[in-house]
């Protein structure tokens, strides 16, 4: 840790990347992007374009709002994106998508591929095309068609302002290590995309129904929903060897915090040190593979009274070099840039600081 | 081979057939015999992971495999040997635990002479 040459205003900062910026975008603004059957078949009437969720989004029974206690910014246009970007100083936002994260739970994997498709062309027109420099975006895919998310990867990815590949990783089953998903590392390691993983909480009904009913609130079941969908598919893809086979594909987990972090890859590492039977094709642990491959969102960052355990959890996972400042608005949970400064800029040189918030994700993302 | 005053005698070859082993005391450490298709191997009955019992552990081969290939196979019969306490899994010849190679069995050279197997400490 430098202690010499540490920023001491986040106004010092370079570049300020944010790699979890969310839109609210709603099923209705897809329906003139869907491919046929889908669009005339949802898109019908305005009423029943309004319902184009009702075969498979979610229902959302979840008591998110606290009755109006907690209140979301509506994020469905370019030009509140643009707004959000100034008011907390980004230079850059990686966008990502609220409804299409729930893709992996849909029954139909036809409709969840077009819906993926509607959904890149959404961004591309309505944002990317028209909107200020600093918005970046990422191919949203569906897992559940590997093949076809194939070709989404490769129709998109010569788009200037396309930097990766996004899926919502609630409810991907089998989890990622599993071999059905070749064609999407193939088409990643093609394109040289990384790829990014969001869990959602609104798919845990369907992906993990036991934990939904056993969680008597919101708050209780946000607590673990992301982390522990992290945890599911980091440990499968480490498992299975997707970063030994995969090298060059860097692999991005959002919005689950840090805390999860170490304990993950230093709990797998016992368990190959002591089982590695089970793992034969690994070359090295898997807490190595996460140090080389693996790069994770900041937000939500924990906040212990003493900032100097969270420089600690950053450094067990080398996150000077793996972790990528994120503000998850308009989440109710989401981190503000000074948040995180103020927890780090006293442990790590300026030159780490920067790399957290920006350098990381420009390297990755390809950001200039 | 001179005799030296740490050389000390284990066994007779003809006590020892190949994939049998057995465990002595000298000089107050317990030391695990070998004998792996007629080479024979001294090992401190210590894994260097927890302390375990490594020399009563199961000796055998290793699961291998290659990263996106189908097969897997079972190699190295006989000369993997893993600590029953936590299953750390060492290559009875090179020593170095298959896991990180930065951990290595402790071994002891060993000498046969006219039909008997010597250890000699302070080889480790």
């Amino acid at each position: 840790m430098a202690t010499q040459d540490n920023l001491s205003s986040i106004s010092d900062l370079d570049m300020v990347v944010d790699a979890d910026a969310h839109i609210s975008e709603r099923a209705e603004q897809l329906v003139p992007y869907l491919d046929e059957p889908y669009r005339s078949m949802f898109g019908g009437s305005d009423e029943e374009s309004a319902n184009v969720a009702t075969p498979s989004y979610p229902k959302d029974e979840l008591f998110r709002a606290l009755g109006g206690k907690l209140q979301w910014e509506d994020v469905s246009t370019a030009e509140a994106e643009e707004e959000a970007m100034e008011r907390f100083g980004l230079d850059h936002v990686l966008i990502t998508p609220t409804l299409n994260l729930y893709l992996p739970i849909f029954s139909d994997e036809r409709y969840a591929h077009a819906l993926s498709k509607a959904y890149n062309d959404f961004l591309i027109d309505e944002f990317l095309d028209d909107g200020p420099e600093g918005f970046k975006g990422m191919i949203t895919i569906s897992p559940l068609a590997p093949d076809k998310a194939a070709e989404e990867i490769d129709r998109l990815a010569d788009h200037p302002d396309m930097v990766g590949v996004i899926v919502g990783s609630t409810g991907i089953f089998p989890p990622l290590g599993d071999r059905r998903y070749d064609p999407i590392y193939e088409a990643l390691e093609d394109n040289d995309m990384p790829f990014v993983l969001h869990g959602a909480t609104g798919s845990f009904t369907s992906a993990h129904p036991f934990i939904k009913r056993g969680m008597k609130s919101y708050g209780e079941l946000h607590t673990v929903s992301h982390p522990f969908t992290q945890m599911f598919q980091m440990t499968s893809m480490l498992g299975q060897g997707i970063p030994e086979r995969y090298p060059d594909i860097d692999i991005v987990f959002q919005e689950a915090g840090i805390g999860w972090i170490p304990f993950t890859m230093y709990r797998m590492d016992n368990e190959y040190e002591k089982r590695r039977s089970e793992f034969p094709t690994l070359r090295k642990k898997p807490s190595e593979y996460v140090k080389e491959s693996f790069y994770f969102t900041s937000q939500p960052m924990i906040e212990p009274k003493q900032s100097k355990y969270v420089a600690w959890l950053i450094e067990m996972f080398d996150g000077t070099d793996n972790l990528m400042f994120s503000t998850d608005f308009p989440h109710y949970d989401f981190d503000t840039p000074e948040e995180l400064f103020n927890m780090i800029r006293n442990h790590f040189g300026a030159e780490e600081v920067q790399k957290v918030f920006g350098g990381n994700a420009a390297e990755v993302f390809g950001i200039e | 081979m001179s005799a030296n005053a740490n050389r000390h005698q284990l066994c007779a070859v003809e006590d020892l057939d190949p994939g049998e082993r057995l465990l002595k005391t000298i000089s107050d450490r317990e030391i695990g015999v070998f004998n792996v298709d007629g080479e024979f191997h001294a090992v401190a009955n210590y894994c260097v992971h927890a302390g375990g019992p490594i020399c009563e552990g199961r000796l055998s081969g290793k699961v291998t495999g290659e990263a996106g290939e189908w097969e897997r196979d079972w190699e190295c019969e006989g000369e993997i040997l893993s600590c029953p306490w936590h299953g750390w899994e060492f290559d009875i010849d090179s020593g170095e635990f298959l896991a990180d190679s930065q951990y290595q069995l402790i071994t002891y050279e060993t000498e046969i002479e006219a039909g008997t197997v010597y250890v000699v400490l302070g080889s480790a």
